[in-house]
């Protein structure tokens, strides 16, 4: 076939306007060389001519290939091959991130604190202390489960780790504080702010909560963000024990709630009103919310149950058992929008 | 059985099965797009340059897509655990007489040129594989890097880098 054949066959005009004036230059300009130059401008050109080319070493390799052989080591090996040389380091510290299946903190009264980043499996789970250089790597981190418990009556967990996790990026928050301590909801505010929480499940546990705690607990959950779900739990001790939780859970704030998660929210015991209940259920036929579990006193739920619609309904409600705190009769509602999930489980 | 040539950076030809080429993304476009496939093209007479492999690198990339020929051909970016590839045997046989050299990472950057997913998925855990348990000074021993850092310097990388040790 002639250059002048293989010009129709090439289909220049399928080709972009300044593609084709860019080709048919070439021709002119270059007509021994035309099948070269076409091909060349579809081929990336090599940087320098062969005989140029010097050898290839590690440290030499383009940067999105040592970034993918970086991805497949485990955390050890990725920090021990950034101790090779000079541009690895650079590169492990800039475009590298690293990936944990969890990072679990426990921090204990005197300042006793651990960290322990599980990697691809438990057996290549690391503890270690909290540094500046342990700072460091969790600059480029990401975490399937971020699971801290704070046993501390000082502000240290939040100075330490809000800044530790500043940029740690995690699909799942699992917080306990087992004590209370007004630096525990800047601590959580720090841990949720400049990220984008929309897939990220929450579960928060108050083991401790006192009385000084519901106001700033309620002024955090009406601030609460939009996240994939929240699950809320509240521990009481003690046979005077108060169930701080139904002062914090109100009509108010479990409305707010269901606007924010986007598939699940469990709140623990409120003290919410039948009307407040109905405000919910409704809102869930304008949200993606599938799930709303709170617990409330007992005539409540009996009330709620009964005042439902039944027929031709997204949402369907359930009764759980019969519980009591403080003398007083409680009882669990379910409501959600898979209720084939729930056919077994009322107790009515 | 239709040919396509391709011609490395020195020159040599490569006369290849036309199938085979589908493992390579870069060659793949480039037929599409200049109607090779057609009927009417004489492919044989249109011999493709690459001008960034060399003749003994682009010989294994042949070679290794020969025995590949037929394997599904990965599309898009690799979302799978990068930790959990395993190297094939046949593969690791491949890979091992060039290891720790310079052919081997040709071979990479040629894959990666190439766009030959699979190859290159293996190729860099192949290379993977030898950093695995090695501490930086061995791993600039054995791929004969230069030790640029200062006394110094190395004494700080290992006091940071000590819990990994």
């Amino acid at each position: 076939m002639s250059d002048c054949a293989s010009l129709q066959a090439l289909h220049l005009h399928t080709l972009p306007l300044p593609s084709s004036l860019f080709i048919l230059f070439s021709l002119l300009f270059s007509y021994p060389s035309f099948t070269a130059s076409l091909y060349s401008f579809y081929l990336p050109m090599a940087e320098s001519s062969p005989a140029e080319r010097k050898t290839v070493t590690i440290d030499a390799l383009p940067e999105d290939l040592l970034v993918g052989i970086f991805d497949m080591l485990c955390l050890r090996d990725q920090t021990r091959l950034a101790a090779c040389c000079t541009r690895l380091r650079s590169i492990k510290q800039h475009k590298v991130s690293a990936k944990f299946d969890a990072v679990v903190v426990f921090w204990c009264y005197k300042a006793l604190k651990k960290a322990r980043c599980m990697i691809h499996g438990p057996k290549d789970e690391g503890q270690f202390e909290i540094d500046e250089s342990t700072q460091r790597l969790f600059e480029r981190t990401r975490t399937n489960t971020l699971e801290i418990t704070i046993k501390s009556v000082d502000d240290r967990p939040h100075r330490i780790l809000s800044p530790l996790f500043n940029s740690l990026q995690y699909s799942s928050l699992e917080i306990d504080f087992t004590v209370s301590e007004e630096h525990n909801i800047p601590l959580l505010q720090n841990l949720m702010a400049n990220r984008d929480l929309n897939e990220a499940s929450f579960a928060i546990k108050w083991s401790r909560a006192m009385h000084e705690d519901i106001e700033r607990i309620r002024d955090f959950l009406v601030e609460f963000p939009i996240v994939k779900s929240l699950d809320l739990t509240w521990i009481y001790w003690g046979a005077n024990s108060e169930s701080l939780s139904t002062e914090v859970i109100t009509d108010v704030v479990l409305l707010y709630l269901v606007g924010r998660s986007r598939e699940e929210l469990i709140v623990g015991e409120g003290d919410c009103t039948v009307g407040g209940l109905m405000h919910v259920y409704d809102g869930m036929n304008n949200t993606r919310c599938r799930l709303v579990r709170v617990t409330v006193r007992r005539e409540i739920a009996q009330e709620f149950h009964q005042t439902v619609d039944e027929p031709d309904r997204r949402v369907f409600v359930f009764l759980g058992k019969n519980t009591s705190h403080e003398l007083i009769a409680m009882q669990q509602i379910v409501m959600t929008k898979q209720p084939e999930k729930f056919e077994n489980w009322s107790y009515n | 059985m239709v040919l396509i040539t391709l011609v490395s950076s020195d020159e040599q030809n490569f006369p290849v099965e036309r199938e085979l080429l589908k493992q390579s993304g870069t060659i793949e476009t480039l037929i599409v797009n200049m109607n090779l496939d057609d009927e009417d093209t004489d492919a044989a007479a249109m011999p493709i340059p690459l001008p960034n492999v060399k003749g003994d690198v682009l010989e294994k990339v042949i070679q290794w897509m020969e025995h590949h020929k037929g394997d599904p051909v990965k599309e898009g970016d690799n979302e799978d655990n990068n930790a959990e590839i395993v190297v094939p045997q046949w593969d690791d046989d491949f890979f091992k007489p060039a290891m720790y050299g310079s052919k081997h990472l040709e071979l990479t950057v040629a894959a990666s040129y190439l766009d030959i997913k699979n190859l290159l998925t293996l190729s860099c855990k192949a290379i993977s594989n030898t950093f695995k348990g090695k501490t930086g000074p061995q791993i600039r021993e054995e791929w004969g890097v230069p030790n640029e850092f200062t006394p110094e310097e190395e004494e700080a990388i290992r006091k940071e880098n000590e819990w990994s040790e």
